[in-house]
């Protein structure tokens, strides 16, 4: 049985696959998988061979047998054919029928419904999971799950929101709203005084304000009064209790991941939330215009790179990330990178030890200031960052937006580090570009695993000499966008963040990084 | 003894029968299959891509999803044929 069992399976497949089945489909689908087998073959080999497809392309960029191998079949057991495909068979169909009953359960219970509370009002770059409503299109209420970029959504008495990706809500109505996850930012206008939000842990109640909530995966709560204050009390059916408090503004309070304790006196933070939807983001690598991050993923700079690759400090060879280890660089070394078209080489930038040499001719980076030497891999086509005591990956997002993805690269730079491209040759590769500018938004992601241990700093040059340098403070959040005219015969491009002292969750990136 | 195959010699077949149908694939399927799964390009750009719906994506990942689980399923049925 080779052919799909009823004619738009494959279609059906591969949307369930994205989260985009509408529930009578959703519907259409489990029942079929449930009363014939031949569905449910065909279901299950048909997973199987995206698993394969999906597994292997973000590995290897090929079929690597012993990483699927590994990911398909795991455990140790050898047993007989038969029972191996049972097995196999059996532990796709539990998934399988687990996701099913999952997103079913999200779909039916909470898709929005009903009455409209208000309209989407703009968004950036969103990407939804489930409901996936358009500017300008009504809000029902239920559950609206934003997965990449922001949205910006006006409730009926006027009350402003904004989320930013990944950001699970559900609209009660148009006086409430539970945050189950996420970043939102709140603007409540004095005819809808009283606008509240639930968090797992928390209920913020507006007393005629602007603020900002933070609901963290494991249930802590932030609240964070921009202007005129709010109250907040523990989540009534945790604390069984009225427990609350006033928050005025310019402050900002943590309910603890258990919902317990509510933290008070820390001072707000405005630079984590966004009240007004940024300008439309740059297009993916348009003509015209080259990808630094693809040239530093081993491409050039129109797409051929490898995600995840880059080039290592200390030897100035291509390695594939993200780096997992702090290496320290004892003297300053320009380490050429011959294996890179476009990339004159690489460096570990220190101040204290002497010149920094930025290129093969012998430029030096006069202002580079003192640091530790630490350098974590180099720099990287990649827009992920590992941190090293959870062992975790984390997709670097600025404005809620993903990056390291053919729409949005980004190239890595974690301090200390530097790199200079060699404009002459990317000019001689690429007669048909005019490179008169670089452009980039440039920042730390706000929701690291913990706080940057120190200020980082960014420094781009041209031919040797200063033309941009941006500060970020631990305590302050900030994303730059970043446009440097190239005056014609400039030969050299380079970038180099520094940390003034331990570089721990630096995690500076440039996102978009296009030579035009 | 006879032979049995393990779990991971049925993946591996599967692996080997998979490449093969990815190389026979048309340049505008492989050239989807990239954007989908290596440079996780989401189905809107695709579809603006191809000049065609969201939708007709779907449509389209899920004939190349067809055409591999076809061919797969026959290369494992020829190659298991007694020599």
């Amino acid at each position: 049985m080779s052919t799909p069992p009823f004619p738009d399976m494959d279609e059906l497949l591969q949307r369930l696959l994205d989260d985009q089945l509408e529930p009578d489909e959703m519907q259409r689908l489990a029942k079929a998988i449930r009363e014939d087998p031949r569905v449910r073959d065909y279901y299950i080999d048909s997973l199987l061979v995206s698993a394969v497809i999906r597994r292997s392309s973000q590995v290897t960029g090929e079929l690597s047998k012993s990483d699927l191998i590994r990911a398909l079949s795991g455990g140790e057991n050898r047993p007989s054919l038969k029972h191996g495909v049972r097995h196999l068979r059996s532990i796709a169909a539990i998934l399988i029928l687990g996701t099913l009953a999952v997103a079913s359960l999200t779909l039916f219970r909470h898709r929005p419904q009903g009455p409209a509370v208000g309209t989407l009002a703009g968004v950036y770059e969103a990407q939804w999971r489930g409901a996936h409503p358009l500017p300008g299109e009504p809000l029902r209420r239920g559950v609206y799950d934003l997965r990449d970029g922001l949205a910006k959504m006006e409730l009926g008495q006027g009350t402003s929101l904004l989320l930013e990706a990944p950001c699970h809500v559900e609209l009660k109505g148009v006086d409430e709203v539970t945050l189950t996850k996420g970043t939102l930012a709140v603007v409540v206008p004095p005819q809808a005084r009283g606008f509240r939000v639930r968090t797992p842990t928390a209920l913020i109640t507006d007393l005629g304000t602007e603020f900002g909530v933070i609901a963290r995966p494991n249930g802590r709560t932030e609240a964070h009064v921009l202007k005129g204050r709010v109250s907040i009390a523990l989540a009534a059916d945790r604390a069984g209790q009225a427990t609350s408090r006033i928050v005025n503004e310019g402050l900002a309070v943590v309910v603890d991941a258990a919902g317990q304790k509510i933290q008070g006196g820390l001072a707000a933070r405005a630079d984590l939330f966004l009240l007004l939807l940024p300008s439309v983001g740059q297009p993916s690598n348009p003509a015209g215009q080259l990808n630094l991050a693809d040239i530093v993923g081993g491409g050039n700079g129109r797409g051929t790179g490898t995600w995840e690759r880059g080039i290592d400090l200390g030897t100035g060879r291509a390695f594939k990330g993200p780096a997992t280890t702090i290496r320290r660089a004892r003297r300053n070394e320009f380490r050429p990178s011959p294996q890179f078209r476009g990339v004159d080489g690489v460096f570990v930038p220190n101040g204290a030890l002497g010149p920094v040499v930025i290129s093969s001719i012998g430029l030096t980076f006069a202002e580079c200031p003192r640091t530790i030497g630490s350098y974590y891999g180099g720099p990287a086509n990649s827009g992920k960052f590992f941190d090293i005591p959870s062992r975790q990956t984390h997709t670097a997002r600025l404005h809620g937006l993903s990056f390291g993805t053919s729409a949005h690269p980004a190239l890595n730079l974690h301090p200390n580090a530097g790199i200079t491209f060699d404009l002459g040759q990317i000019r001689q590769d690429n007669p048909d570009i005019r490179i008169d500018r670089f452009t980039a938004v440039c920042g730390i992601p706000k929701d690291l695993p913990q706080p940057q241990f120190s200020a980082a700093d960014v420094w781009v040059l041209l031919d040797g000499v200063v033309r941009l340098h941006l500060n970020y403070p631990a305590e302050r959040n900030v994303v730059e966008k970043i446009d440097i005219p190239i005056p014609a015969g400039t030969r050299f491009l380079t970038l180099v963040t520094t940390c003034s002292g331990r570089a721990d969750y630096s995690w500076i990136f440039f996102g978009d990084p296009f030579l035009q | 003894m006879d032979y049995v195959p393990t779990i991971q010699d049925e993946m591996a077949m599967r692996i080997e029968a998979l490449r093969k149908c990815q190389a026979l694939l048309d340049d505008r399927a492989k050239r989807i299959l990239k954007m989908r799964y290596e440079r996780n390009t989401p189905v809107e750009e695709i579809a603006s891509y191809l000049k065609v719906s969201r939708r007709h994506v779907y449509h389209i990942l899920g004939q190349i999803n067809s055409v591999l689980l076809r061919c797969m399923r026959r290369t494992l049925a020829e190659g298991s044929r007694p020599v």
